[in-house]
C-alpha cells in the first residue's frame, strides 16, 4: 500500500487541530468549573440543572416568605400578648369593681383606668407589622378599625389575611379582626335572649356599669362584663396557641427549605460541575500528547527520499 | 547497426515521456483530484504502418509508450464519494442545530430562566402584595420575558433565513456542477478520454463528481468510455440529475422539499440520503418545528398571564387588564419595490389590530394606509393612522411601491403593556369573612365566573346559615333575603363569581362575599399565578416544555457529533483507501524517477554503443 503524501499531511493536521480543540474545551471547563458548557454535551444533564436551579431560584423567595411571615406571625403574638394583658387588667377591675363597698370616687377612678384599657386596646386593634400592613385587617391593608358614627369601634377589613403558599403547604399570615375581638357573650337583651358584643363595646360597659350609681344595675352589668371578659380571655389565648403553631409550622417549613437548598446545592454540584482533578489530570494527559504528535509529525515529514537524490 | 540505434531512440523517447509522467505526479501531488498517472511500457511491433522504411526483423524493435493510465479505482473512489457526502450531511446539520441551540440559550439571558424569573417575581410579589418595589420587579421581569420570547424567535427566524440562502447557493452549486458534467461528458465522448488530455477530463469529470457528492447523494453508472450517469440516489429508479449531455437542474421548494426541474413543472423528489444539502433539509425542518413550539409557548405563556391578571384586581381594586399584548405587526416589502423606503410602525396599546393586516402602497406624491379586507383607509404625506397604529414611511419610495402590514402573534409577537406598578392584579375579587361569632367549623370560598348571574350585582353579600343544608343570601345593606343555598358542597353562582360552603355551619353562623375595594394587601390573585407554574397545560408545564424543546434540540446535535466523529472515521478510512491506489507519494515518484533515469541512461548507452559498432564498421570498410 502507498501512502499518499498531501493526504498523509492532511490527516496529520487533522489530528493535531483536533487534540488543540480538545485541550482548548478542557481548558474553559477548567476555567468555568462547568461540566456542560453547552447543553448537547449532557442534554439529559442539562434538563436535570435547569430544574434544579428552578427549584434553588424558587426556594430562595419560598425563604423569604417564610422570614416575612415569621415576621408578621411574631408582630402578631406580641400585639395578643398586650391585648390578653389589658384583658386581665380589666378582669381585675370588674372583679374590685364587683363589690357594693366601694365608694363612687373609687369606682370613678375604676372607670378611669377601663377608658384608658379601652383606648389602649383599640390601638392594639390597629397594630401593623413591619411592611406596614394591618395585622387584623384581613386583606385590607389600612386601619383595622375605626369607629363608626355612632362611636362604636367596627372592623373596617375584609376576607383573611394573606395566605403563604409553599411547595404544598398553605399557611394564613393574619388573624381577622373579628376572630380577637368579636362574638363575645354579652349582657342579655331585654327579652333576656343571649347577645353577642365585642371587646370594644365590652370594655365601654364595664366603664358605664362601673359609675352607674343604682347598685343592682351595677352589679349585673359589672357580671356580665365579667363573663365577656373570660371569654375573650379564653379566646384570646386560643388564638395565641393558633398563632403559635403556626409560626411552629413555618419553622418546620423553614428548616425543610434550608434542607432541600442543600439537597439541592448538591444534586447541582454533582450534576454541573467539573472534576478538577480528573479534569486537570485529563488536560495534562491531552499537552503532553498534543506535544508528542506536533514532534512526531516534525520528524516524519522531515524524512524524504528526495534528500538522498543527487 | 540502425536497428540497435532505433532500439535506443525508442527506449530514451519512450523513457523520456515515462519520466515527464512522473515530473507530472510530483508537481501534481498537492493538487486535489489529481490521480496518479502511470505508465505502461510495450514493445514496439515490427514494422508496419508505423514506420514503413523499417526492416521487419521479427523482434527487437525496441519500446514504444503504450498507455498512460490514471492508477484510478472506481469503486474506492465511489466508496469515498459515499462517505464524504454521509460525513458533509452530518457537520452541516451539527453546525446549523449549534447555531439553534445557542439560539434557544441556557445562560443567564435564556428564555427559560426569564420564564422562571417571572414566577420567581410572581412568588416574591405575593409574598409582600402591598410592595411597589415587588409590583415594579414583577413588571420588568415580564418586560424581559417578553423581550426574550422576542428574540428567540428574531434569532430563530435569523437562522431559518440563513438556512434558506444556504440551500439557494448550494441548490445553484449543485445545478453548476450537473452542468458542468454534462458538458465533460460531451468533451469525453469528443476526445476518446484516453491520454494525457483525456486522463485530465476524467480528473476533472471525478473532482465534479467528488464536489457533488458532498451536496447531494449521488449514483454514479459508468456508461463506458469514459462518460458518466449521475442519479439523485442509488438504485436504478433514483432520478436522473445528469444522463449523456442533459443536466436535470433540482431546487428546494417552500416546503422544504427538494424537488426537480423547480422552474418548469417541479416534481417532488425524495429527500437525498445524505450530502450538505440534506443536512440543511433537515436542520431547516428542525428550526422550524423549534419556532413553531416556542411560538406555541408565547402564546400559552401569554394566555394564562393574562387571563389570571384579568381574574383580579389591581391595587386600586379595579379589574386587572391584560398583561401582554400579543399581535404586532410585521412588515413585508412588496417583492416589485423600486424604492429604498423604510417603514416605522408603531402599534399603540389601545391599538385594535385588523385581522387581515394592513397594505400601505405609495402613489408617487401621498401613502396610503388601508385595511387588508378594504373596508378602511388613510391617504397622507406623514405619519398616517388606523386603529391605533401608527405607520411613519421615510426614506425615498418609487410611485407603486407597496408594503405588507401582517399581523404577527406567537413569540415575536408578545410584549408587555405599558402597565403601572399598581396595575398589577395581585388580589382576588372576592373576599370572604366569617363573622366572629361563628360557632361552626363551616367555611365559604369564591372563585371568579364572569359568566355566573345566579345574584343581583351588589358590592357585598351575607350568607346566614338557616338550617341543617340552608342558608339565606342577605343584601347587607339593606337587610333583605336576595336567594337561598343549598349547603351541600355544590357551587352556587353569584353575580360574576360562585361560592362554595364547606365543612359543618351552624345555625346563625354568617359569611360575608364583598368585591375587593382596596387590592394592595391580598394575594390571592398572583398566588392564583404562581400555581399556574405547576399547572400542566397539554401534557406539561410551560416550562418543562421549553425545557422538552431545548433538551430535544441538544440530544439531537449531541447525537449528530457522536455521528460525524464516526462518519469522520468512515470517511478517513475510504478515502484512504481511495488514495492508496490514486494519490501521489512522493518517495514512490522519487524511486521511480531514479529507476527511470537509469533505464534512460542504459538507452543512451545503447545508443552510444551502436555508434561505436557503426564506427568500427566503417574504419574496417574504409
Amino acid at each position: 500500500m502507498q501512502v499518499n503524501t498531501r493526504l498523509t499531511h492532511d490527516a496529520a493536521t487533522a489530528r493535531l487541530t483536533d487534540l488543540s480543540a480538545q485541550v482548548d474545551a478542557m481548558e474553559a471547563a477548567i476555567a468555568t468549573g462547568q461540566r456542560i458548557a453547552t447543553p448537547d454535551v449532557d442534554p439529559g444533564g442539562a434538563a436535570r440543572l435547569l430544574t434544579i436551579e428552578r427549584g434553588l431560584a424558587s426556594n430562595v423567595s419560598q425563604s423569604t416568605g417564610v422570614d416575612r411571615a415569621t415576621s408578621r406571625l411574631n408582630a402578631t403574638d406580641a400585639t395578643l400578648d398586650g391585648i390578653g394583658t389589658v384583658l386581665q387588667r380589666a378582669k381585675e377591675i370588674a372583679l374590685q369593681g364587683n363589690t357594693a363597698t366601694l365608694n363612687a370616687a373609687d369606682r370613678a377612678t375604676l372607670a378611669a383606668e377601663v377608658a384608658q384599657l379601652g383606648d389602649q386596646l383599640a390601638g392594639y386593634a390597629n397594630a401593623r407589622d413591619s411592611d406596614g400592613a394591618s395585622l387584623f385587617g384581613g386583606a385590607k391593608t389600612g386601619a383595622a378599625y375605626a369607629p363608626d358614627a355612632t362611636g362604636a369601634t367596627v372592623w373596617q377589613g375584609a376576607g383573611t389575611g394573606a395566605v403563604l403558599v409553599l411547595d404544598d403547604a398553605a399557611i394564613s399570615t393574619g388573624v381577622d379582626g373579628p376572630r380577637v375581638f368579636a362574638g363575645l357573650p354579652g349582657a342579655p337583651d331585654a327579652t333576656g335572649a343571649p347577645t353577642s358584643t365585642d371587646a370594644f363595646a365590652m370594655l365601654a360597659a364595664l366603664g358605664a356599669a362601673l359609675v352607674e350609681p343604682d347598685a343592682t344595675t351595677r352589679l349585673a352589668g359589672v357580671a356580665a362584663a365579667q363573663t365577656g371578659l373570660d371569654a375573650a380571655i379564653s379566646r384570646n389565648a386560643d388564638t395565641r396557641a393558633t398563632v403559635g403553631t403556626r409560626l411552629a409550622r413555618l419553622d418546620t417549613e423553614g428548616k425543610r427549605l434550608d434542607a432541600a437548598t442543600v439537597a439541592l446545592t448538591s444534586d447541582k454540584t454533582t450534576t454541573g460541575s467539573l472534576d478538577m482533578t480528573t479534569a486537570i489530570a485529563r488536560l495534562q494527559r491531552l499537552t503532553t500528547v498534543l506535544q508528542a504528535a506536533q514532534l512526531s509529525f516534525v520528524k516524519v515529514s522531515a524524512l524524504s527520499l528526495w534528500d538522498y537524490i543527487h | 547497426m540502425s536497428d540497435l540505434l532505433g532500439i535506443g531512440a525508442s527506449g530514451i523517447a519512450a523513457y523520456q515521456t515515462a519520466l515527464s509522467v512522473v515530473g507530472d505526479n510530483v508537481a501534481n501531488a498537492d493538487t486535489p483530484g489529481y490521480v496518479r498517472r502511470t505508465v505502461v511500457m510495450k514493445t514496439a511491433t515490427a514494422g508496419g504502418a508505423g514506420a514503413p522504411a523499417m526492416r521487419d526483423v521479427g523482434g527487437g524493435n525496441g519500446v514504444t509508450v503504450g498507455d498512460i493510465g490514471r492508477a484510478s479505482d472506481a469503486l474506492k473512489t465511489g466508496a469515498a464519494r459515499d462517505a464524504d457526502s454521509d460525513l458533509s450531511r452530518i457537520t452541516t446539520r451539527a453546525a446549523w442545530l449549534t447555531r439553534l441551540q445557542s439560539a434557544l440559550g441556557s445562560g443567564d439571558a435564556s428564555l427559560t430562566k426569564r420564564i422562571g424569573g417571572f414566577f420567581d417575581a410572581a412568588q416574591d410579589l405575593s409574598v409582600s402584595p402591598a410592595s411597589t418595589a415587588a409590583r415594579t420587579i414583577f413588571l420588568d421581569r415580564a418586560d424581559q420575558t417578553a423581550a426574550a420570547f422576542r428574540s428567540t424567535a428574531s434569532a430563530l427566524a435569523g437562522i431559518g433565513s440563513d438556512l434558506a440562502s444556504a440551500t439557494a447557493t448550494q441548490v445553484a452549486q449543485v445545478n453548476q456542477l450537473t452542468a458542468s458534467l454534462a458538458q465533460i461528458n460531451a468533451a469525453v465522448t469528443r476526445s476518446g478520454g484516453t491520454g494525457e488530455a483525456g486522463a485530465a477530463l476524467l480528473d476533472q469529470r471525478d473532482a465534479a463528481l467528488a464536489s457533488l457528492a458532498t451536496f447531494v447523494r449521488i449514483g454514479v453508472t459508468d456508461t463506458g468510455r469514459g462518460t458518466v450517469e449521475v442519479r439523485l440516489g442509488d438504485g436504478a429508479n433514483a432520478p436522473l440529475l445528469v444522463s449523456g449531455t442533459t443536466a436535470t437542474p433540482i431546487g428546494v421548494n417552500a416546503a422544504g422539499d427538494v424537488v426537480l426541474h423547480p422552474a418548469h413543472e417541479p416534481v417532488v423528489v425524495r429527500l437525498p440520503a445524505s450530502g450538505s444539502l440534506a443536512g440543511l433539509v433537515e436542520a431547516a425542518r428542525k428550526v422550524g418545528a423549534a419556532a413553531t413550539a416556542i411560538d406555541a409557548l408565547a402564546t400559552r405563556f401569554a394566555t394564562v398571564a393574562n387571563a389570571q391578571n384579568m381574574a383580579g384586581v389591581d391595587a386600586a381594586g379595579t379589574d386587572g387588564t391584560a398583561l401582554f399584548a400579543t399581535t404586532t405587526l410585521d412588515v413585508v416589502p412588496g417583492k416589485a419595490n423600486g424604492g429604498a423606503a423604510a417603514i416605522d410602525v408603531a402599534v399603540g396599546d389601545a391599538a385594535t389590530i385588523a385581522p387581515a393586516g394592513y397594505v400601505l402602497g405609495f402613489d408617487g406624491t401621498a401613502w396610503t394606509l388601508a385595511r387588508g379586507d378594504g373596508s378602511g383607509a388613510v391617504t397622507g404625506t406623514g405619519a398616517l393612522h388606523l386603529d391605533g397604529v401608527t405607520v411613519t414611511p421615510a426614506g425615498n419610495a418609487n410611485a407603486g411601491d407597496s408594503f405588507v402590514l401582517a399581523p404577527t402573534s406567537g413569540a415575536a409577537g408578545i410584549a408587555l403593556r405599558p402597565l403601572d406598578p399598581s396595575q398589577v392584579a395581585a388580589a382576588s375579587r372576592w373576599l370572604t369573612d366569617a363573622d366572629g361569632a361563628n360557632s361552626g367549623s363551616g367555611a365559604l370560598s369564591v372563585s371568579v365566573d364572569p359568566a355566573a348571574a345566579g345574584l343581583p350585582a351588589f358590592p357585598a353579600y351575607r350568607i346566614v346559615v338557616t338550617g341543617a343544608a340552608t342558608a339565606d343570601i342577605v343584601d347587607p345593606a339593606t337587610s333583605t333575603v336576595i336567594g337561598t343555598a343549598v349547603i351541600d358542597g355544590s357551587s352556587i353562582a353569584g353575580a360574576g363569581f360562585r361560592f362554595t360552603i364547606g365543612g359543618q355551619p351552624a345555625v346563625g353562623d354568617s359569611f360575608r362575599i364583598t368585591r375587593n375595594a382596596d387590592g394592595a394587601g391580598d394575594n390571592g390573585n398572583i398566588r392564583a399565578l404562581v400555581a399556574q407554574r405547576a399547572a400542566g397545560g397539554t401534557g406539561n408545564t410551560i416550562e418543562a416544555s421549553l425545557d422538552a424543546t431545548v433538551t430535544g434540540v441538544a440530544s439531537t446535535l449531541s447525537e449528530t457529533k457522536a455521528l460525524a466523529t464516526s462518519a469522520t472515521a468512515v470517511r478517513d478510512d475510504a478515502q484512504r483507501a481511495s488514495d492508496a491506489v490514486g494519490g501521489v507519494d512522493i518517495d514512490t515518484e522519487a524511486a521511480e524517477l531514479t529507476r527511470l533515469q537509469a533505464a534512460y541512461k542504459a538507452n543512451a548507452q545503447v545508443i552510444a554503443t551502436a555508434r561505436a559498432l557503426f564506427d568500427s564498421l566503417l574504419q574496417a570498410v574504409g
